[in-house]
This record gives structure tokens, sequence and C-alpha cells, in this order.
């Protein structure tokens, strides 16, 4: 009888023992959750919400460190002194691209400013068809080099999904897209800017890679042919950009019109 | 099962089960606090490599003279800067989100959030960390992919270790209990041998106390146990043996009366001229033997009453009960011309009046059968220690030393033929200390031969009695 008690304690001894050295990996599998520990989904930060408004802004015509505001008469004369480089054509052209009849007095209606980098900024407020647009240009050299209309109406989300579809199929194959027309367009209104023939002919080289023999481009759009297409989109705002080298073009599209509203010839710095 | 086994096994279980679950709770608390940190350092290394890329588009803008990267040389910049700052420890994937519009809204659900995982792979196990960043006019995705192999392989290595230890220890701990619960409980063994003795009726048996523990207390007890048990067995043998003497005395005091009234009856049958003397002597005789008869049943159904019922003692003022008996007692000392000295002072006890009459007459009584003629008799009651005290005393024959302890037995005669001749059966003094008892009183007797015997009477006073 006391022999069994013996041999039946240390059964019993043996298999705590063992429950106990296995019973570990079951209590630390019970316990232990690596996942738990690492998986974690954490919200991305505010600033990078604000990022594709703040890339988008530095393409767009913007307001730079002013250092003197202008009265509407500096404004009209200065306008006045840029028909020594640009003819009334191209300013009429210009304003008819967002359907705005120009008259010599369409200069009074705007406000601006001149930067630090000499350059003016003027903008002006224009009823059209019951539609307010807000227009913006902005002179080097007394040469206007970047145009802009807002209407300020905000796209809708379905909106922006279609400008940038169509824009990113404009930009895989820009030859007969709409962009193409938009660059032969501005091509038409500066074709009487010497300046502009200039700078045309200047980025050509800043788009040649050396493979092809080096014929003179008589048109922006020919030097695009250069460059590469990229599309840049915020929650409301949708660029195309032209980078020929290390210059660009920049195109402002609406994404409410589905139609090119301005542009910005980063390229054109004609000697102010 | 033993109780030594049910301790042991039970400690072990507990212990192996608290040793255990220490042990995994450290251990986990350990590894998780490493893994937070691998993670936390995936985390900084994700933000760390995206800000990188930010640093080497603008170093790469600035080398290039440009505003603005291609996309292909975006592309090129971020996977050279990403193959650049990768290491053995970890790996860098970017990759373009393809999103509808440039807002941080229309992205997939997943590049909305910074996320860290873990995951299982042919490589090892790895914490995928990830960010989303926007570059040059583009939402890309930074996945560090950071091998946390050798660091699971670590807690593998502490797991094993854990359980060598766990076991190390549970061993140690099981051959230490074991020694200890065996002797603890050692003494029970001492127990159990001493109760199997006590069960066979070896009451001599006693059981070695060490120590001041439960069990040293148990085994007091049990030899305490062991020692009433033989007292009251004793008692009981002598209970039972003074009955055997009781009922053998009883048969033979009956039996000596009975014989004379049977033999004179016979007498007086069987003898056809009886004179008339003889008719009167033999009739006395009968008479006298059958008077002895009703004193020796009626002192008998005293003492057997005695034992029964509990008195209903009421407070007694013993002067006045004294002297009482002393005058209903002199008729019968005056024939032997003995003469009763008493001194008596003012006490009370709880009493039955009737049986402390018949208490003190017995002893009265016995003490004029011991007197010669003229011989005093002295009775005196006193206050003393809190006690009444009550002596009476004899100056007659006495009681031999060697008889003193017996005769207040029942049926106990010092001088049997002078007891009978004098009427009595050994009854008397047996039912004194009978009474004195049932009046939760003490009977002690002094006796010395050819001087005299006093017998001490003391009952406790009622408290703030005279």
């Amino acid at each position: 009888m006391k022999k069994k008690q013996i041999i039946l304690t240390i059964f019993a001894t043996i298999l705590f023992l063992s429950l106990g050295i296995w019973g570990i990996r079951l209590i630390y599998g019970i316990i232990f959750h690596p996942e738990t520990t690492v998986n974690e989904q954490i919200p991305l930060s505010q600033e990078l919400e604000k990022a594709p408004e703040n890339f988008i802004d530095s393409l767009k015509i913007s307001e730079t460190e002013t250092s003197q505001n202008l009265t509407r008469e500096q404004i009209s004369d200065y306008i006045t002194d840029s028909y020594c480089y640009v003819d009334n054509s191209l300013y009429e052209q210009l304003f008819e691209t967002v359907k705005i009849t120009y008259e010599d007095k369409i200069w009074s209606q705007f406000s601006g400013s001149v930067n630090e980098n000499d350059e003016l900024l003027i903008s002006g407020n224009f009823q059209n068809r019951d539609k307010l647009k807000m227009l913006k240009l902005l002179f080097r050299g007394r040469i206007p080099v970047a145009f802009a209309c807002d209407d300020g109406i905000a796209p809708t989300e379905n909106q922006m999904q279609q400008a940038v579809a169509k824009l990113n199929g404009y930009a895989r194959s820009p030859k007969n897209s709409p962009i193409e027309l938009y660059v032969r367009q501005i091509d038409l209104i500066y074709q009487n800017c010497p300046a502009y023939q200039q700078a045309v002919t200047q980025i050509q080289f800043a788009g040649y890679t050396g493979n092809d023999e080096l014929s003179p481009m008589q048109t922006l759009w020919e030097c695009c042919s250069y460059g590469t297409w990229q599309v840049y989109s915020a929650s409301q705002d949708v660029v195309v950009l032209c980078t020929i080298g290390d210059q660009y073009l920049t195109l402002y599209y609406d994404a409410v019109s589905q139609n090119f509203v301005g542009f910005h010839l980063n390229f054109f710095s004609p000697d102010i | 099962m033993k109780l030594w086994q049910k301790i042991f096994l039970l400690t072990l279980l507990l212990t192996i089960l608290a040793i255990n679950t220490v042990s995994v709770v450290l251990l986990t608390r350990n590894q998780t606090n490493a893994l937070s940190l691998a993670k936390d350092n995936a985390q900084m290394l994700c933000s760390s490599v995206a800000s990188d890329l930010q640093n080497e588009i603008l170093h790469k803008k600035t080398i290039l003279g440009k505003n603005i990267l291609t996309e292909k040389e975006l592309v090129d910049c971020l996977t050279t800067t990403a193959a650049e700052l990768e290491n053995e420890q970890y790996h860098i994937l970017v990759s373009q989100i393809k999103a509808d519009y440039g807002s941080l809204s229309s992205l997939p659900r997943k590049d909305q959030f910074a996320s860290t995982l873990l995951v299982q792979s042919s490589e090892g196990t790895q914490i995928q960390a990830e960010t989303t960043t926007f570059l040059e006019g583009h939402f890309f995705r930074v996945l560090i992919q950071y091998s946390v192999s050798q660091l699971f392989a670590q807690f593998h290595d502490d797991l094993l270790f854990c359980q060598y230890y766990s076991g190390v220890v549970s061993f140690a701990v099981a051959v230490i209990l074991l020694i200890a619960i065996m002797a603890i409980t050692r003494p029970l063994n001492r127990l159990e041998i001493a109760a199997k003795n006590i069960a066979g009726g070896n009451y001599q048996n006693r059981i070695e106390v060490k120590g001041s523990d439960e069990i040293a207390e148990l085994s007091k007890q049990m030899n305490m146990m062991s020692a009433a048990i033989k007292e009251k067995i004793t008692q009981i043998e002598q209970i039972s043996e003074n009955r055997e003497i009781f009922i053998a005395n009883m048969a033979h005091e009956l039996k000596t009366p009975l014989t004379s009234i049977l033999g004179f009856a016979d007498l007086l049958k069987i003898k056809s001229n009886v004179s008339e003397d003889e008719r009167r002597e033999f009739a006395s005789i009968i008479a006298a033997e059958a008077k002895r008869l009703r004193l020796l049943s009626t002192k008998l159904m005293e003492l057997v009453s005695l034992g029964e019922d509990a008195l209903q003692l009421t407070p007694t003022p013993l002067k006045e009960l004294l002297e009482k008996i002393i005058e209903e007692f002199a008729p019968i000392s005056e024939e032997k011309h003995c003469m009763v000295e008493y001194e008596l002072e003012n006490v009370t006890i709880n009493a039955d009046p009737a049986l402390f009459t018949s208490l003190i007459l017995n002893l009265m009584d016995n003490a004029r059968k011991a007197s010669e003629s003229g011989q005093a008799i002295g009775i005196r009651l006193m206050r003393k220690e809190g006690n009444a005290v009550i002596l009476i005393r004899d100056y007659g024959r006495g009681i031999p030393a060697e008889h003193l302890q017996h005769v207040t037995e029942a049926f106990y005669m010092v001088d049997k033929a002078r007891s009978r001749g004098a009427g009595g059966a050994g009854v008397g003094l047996s039912l004194c200390k009978a009474i004195t008892e049932a009046h939760h009183g003490t009977f002690k007797i002094d006796s010395q031969e050819h001087v005299g015997t006093t017998v001490t009477l003391t009952f406790p006073i009622i408290e703030g009695s005279l």
C-alpha cells in the first residue's frame, strides 16, 4: 500500500513538473500577443493634408512679399509702358480666352503691387454673364508672363476626378489634345512679341538632349515636344506642367468648366 | 491518499503555477517592452526615411538647377536614395500612390494612415512600418521592412531558458517540500500509533511532545485524554469492585438477621413444649433482628436516594439545628451516662435540615457507641477560613490505623461482632460521607486507638451570613 502511494506521488510529481515546463508555453501563448503590440494605425499629420495645396500654390500666380502698392494710375501707366513690348492685340486675345471683352479702360478695375523681384501682380474682379471672375496677371519687364482666371466655384470631387483623369490622358499623348490647342493659342497670343520669341528660342537649348539635330523652333508648342508633361492636383486645383530641361511652363485648368483658364510662362524672364 | 501526499502535491502544484505565472508575466512584459521599442524604432525610421527622401529631392533639384523634377527624375532619385539608406536590418520600399486627385481623402483608406504591422515572411519576422508622404506633387507610400527575426530568436531563447529555469526550480522546490512536509507530518505518525495503542487498550503509552506547535498541543491533549481514560477506567473498575463488595456485604448483612429470624421461627415451630419465657426470648430476638433489617433497609434507601436526586438545600442556621439535635440525643446518651459537651458559633449554610439531622445523629451515635460509660462526647461548631467546621469528638476506643481509610466504605466494620451487637451494619459512615458530599462539604476522620476519634465536617458558608 505504502509502495503504491509513493509510486503515485512520484508519478504525480513528474506530471506536475512536466505540466509546469510545458504549461509555460501555454501561458506564454495566452498572454503574449506580439501583433497587438505592433499592429497599429496612426492618423497622418495635418501638414500632409495641406501639402498638395501648398505645392499647387507654389505653381500658381501667388502674391509674394509686396514692396510697393500701386495706384490705378500707376497701373495704367505701367500697362501703357508695356505697349512698347506687346501690342494691344495680345491683351485682346488674352482676355478673349476667358470670354472677357478687352477695352483700354479695363485696367482701371485692377489693383496691384510690385514685389521685391520687380514683378507686377495685378488682379481684378469682373462680372461676366452672372459670373464673377477674378483675373490675375503677372508682369515681368512690363510683359505679361502669367495669366489666370478664377470664377471662385469649387469643383466637386467627381469633377476633380474627371479633370485629373482627362489631363493625365492629355499629358500622356499631348499631341492633338486640348493641351496642344491651348499652347498653340499662347503662341498665337504672343506671336507679335519679340521677347517671347527670344525666350522660346532659348528654351530649345534647355530641353535639348543632344540626340537630334538642332533646328530653330518658332513656337512654344514645338519646344514642348522636348518636355515632359505632368499633372498636379490638390483638393480644388489642378495644373499641367511641362518641364523642358530646367525650365517649365504651367497651364491652369478649371475642373468645373473643364477648360484651361490660364498659364504661367515660368521660363520667360525678359530683361527688366 | 495520505495527508503528507495531499499537502505535498497541492503545494507543489500551486508553487509551479506561481513560478510559471510570475516567470511568464515578467518575460512577456520584458518582451512587450522590447517589441514596443523595436516598433518605435521602425516608426521613427520610417519618418526619418520620408524626411531623408524630401531632403534628397531638394538636393537633387539644387544640383540640376530645377524648380521641379520630372516624374522619372523623381523616381530615380527616390529609388537611389532608398537603396543607399537600406542596410541588413531593414529594407525600404517607396511607391507612388495612385490617387484620383491630389487630396489625402482621395487616397485608398489604408494610405490615409501610418501603420505598423507584424508580418511573417520567408525572410523571417518583420515589422512593416508604413507612412504616406507628399513629394514633388505626388503622394508616396514609404514602407520600412524592419527585421525583428533576431529579436524573436532572442524571445524564443528566453522562453526556453524560462522553461529550463522553471523546471529546475520546481524540481528543487519539490525535493525541499517533500523533506519539509515529511518532517512536519512525522509527529502525526506517532499520534497515529498512539491512537492505535489507546484503541487497543494500552493507556500507559505516552506520546513524546516536541516543540509548541499544533501537533505538540494535540500530542499533549492525546496524553491527557489517555490519562483521563485510564483514570476513568480505574474509577469504573473500582466502582465495579466496590459494588461487588457492597452487594456481597449487603447479602451477608441481610443473611445474618434472616438466619436468626428463621432459626428462632423454626424453633418455635418445631419445639412443642416452649415455655413462656423461651417464647418471649425467641420473639424478642426475632423482633430485634427484624428491627435491624428495617434500619438497614432504611439506611440503604437513603444512600441510594442521595445518589439519584439533587438535594433542595435551604439556608439553615446550624447553631439552632445542632442545639435541637443535642437535645433530642440527650436521652440516648444518658443511657450510657455520656455527657455531650458543645460549643457552637452562629453559622448559616445551605442544607437539607432532615438529612443534616440524620448526619449529625449518626455521627453522635457512633461516638456514643465507641465511648465507654461516663465518657464525654464533644461537639464544636466554628467558622474557619470562610467555612463552617463541625468537630464531633469522642474519647473511646478509637479506630486502628489500618482500618481508618476503609471505614467510610459501605458495610465495612472494624469489629464485626461488636458492630452487629450494637445493631450496626457498617453503612452509617458511608451514608454520613454521602450526605456531607451532597452538601458540598468534606468529611474527614482522625482517630487514634484507645485515645479517641474526631470527625471533621467542613461546609461552605453562605456569603454574607453571620
